[in-house]
């Protein structure tokens, strides 16, 4: 079911028909989108003016860091899987990774550095997300109602499914037979009347009479 | 007709055109910023000329007004007309602008040729455009005095709206 959910149009159809489904929609999305994170553990890191060369606003958002710490030779990877997650704000539904645009790049020098100080993957999406808000995940995550993403395309392909092999294999009601072909219905011959001479010789080679 | 198929139809119809007709006025493009009514990002951004630099968390107490602009953004200069007035007019509010994708010269000779009443601040990293979410610009935020995001205005301001925004800051 996986691939049928790659491109974007299926998303939006899923989307469109997730919030078709479910009326209170809305209400619920809002209420995930305004979830906040919050502001704490300033103190733990002696405050916006530690000069310990950490942002305050990033300790003020994320607090310490929790990642694990990368060797220097493992920032770049990691920091380009990080960039392939989130979304371009300027662009068209690009990630930063792969757009050229002044904003990416500065987004992605980010990036590199919160993954410098030991950030983790979900500590450095969190951080944009407080500005962007769950748009800036490329990927939508799999909690709420996008579930309903991953989920409603596959319940609506099988419930077709269902219904065809249902219909198809329905057996005719008791007693009722296929009835003749009705009157002047048109046979072989009559659709292509060169064909009657073959149709003649095939049935006498075979040995069965018209 | 099949009452079933009916049933379902009007089931899948009825809530889509709901869906439209209450959406029918609502811009796609425009994302209500999640920051609204959350602490304002405490950014520090560098003075123009180079040298001082402010951190954001140090202007709370009296509402602030941060503006992103650029010189090469033409609603920027449209706004700032108003802008400028707005800030002489209203002594009690820290008005301040982030230069967006542009350089410091740019930005001081924009300054020097149409004049300021408020300090304009670089964003060289882009730390500051990044925390706030910004799209693009104009786009200006209205602070109240505890340090909370009130308000996101997107396009240039008018004297007016200006007015209106700055009285939900000072509540």
């Amino acid at each position: 079911m996986k691939p049928l959910l790659r491109s974007r149009t299926s998303r939006r159809l899923a989307l469109i028909a997730g919030l078709v489904a479910f009326p209170a929609a809305p209400f619920l999305w809002a209420q995930e989108a305004g979830q906040g994170l919050s502001a704490e553990a300033k103190s733990i890191l002696g405050g916006p003016e530690s000069g310990s060369g950490f942002d305050a606003d990033v300790i003020a958002v994320l607090g310490p860091p929790e990642g694990k710490k990368v060797p220097e030779s493992a920032v770049n990877e990691l920091a380009k899987d990080i960039d392939a997650k989130l979304r371009c704000p300027v662009c068209q539904g690009v990630s930063i990774a792969d757009s050229p645009s002044g904003m990416a790049t500065k987004m992605r020098e980010q990036v590199r550095g919160l993954v410098t100080k030991g950030y983790s993957e979900e500590q450095i999406i969190s951080y944009f997300e407080r500005s962007y808000g769950e748009f800036v995940r490329l990927e939508p995550p799999l909690r709420g109602l996008n579930v309903m993403l991953w989920i409603l395309p596959a319940v609506v392909l099988l419930g077709g499914a269902w219904f065809v092999f249902r219909k198809a294999n329905q057996p005719l009601a008791a007693g009722a037979t296929p009835g003749p072909a009705p009157e002047g219905a048109p046979t072989p011959k009559d659709v292509d009347p060169e064909l009657a001479k073959y149709l003649e010789r095939i049935r006498r080679d075979s040995g069965t009479s018209s | 007709m099949n009452k079933g198929v009916f049933a379902i139809g009007l089931a899948v119809t009825v809530p889509l055109i709901g869906l439209l007709l209450v959406n029918i006025d609502r811009d796609p493009t425009s994302i209500s910023s999640p920051l609204i009514n959350k602490p304002a990002p405490d950014v520090r951004l560098m003075e123009l000329s180079g040298g001082a630099s402010v951190q954001l968390s140090s202007l709370r107490g009296r509402p602030a007004v941060v503006n992103f602009w650029a010189t090469w953004c033409i609603p920027c200069i449209q706004e700032h007309a108003s802008l400028t007035a707005g800030a002489r007019a209203n002594p009690d509010v820290s008005f301040l602008g982030v230069v967006y994708e542009d350089t410091a010269e740019n930005a001081r000779g924009f300054l020097a040729q149409r004049g300021s009443a408020y300090p304009s601040y670089a964003d060289d990293d882009g730390k500051g455009a990044i925390a706030f979410g910004v799209y693009g610009v104009p786009e200006t935020f209205f602070i109240d005095a505890k340090g909370t995001i009130v308000e996101k205005y997107v396009g240039p301001l008018d004297g007016d709206t200006l007015r209106q925004k700055l009285a939900m800051a000072r509540r």
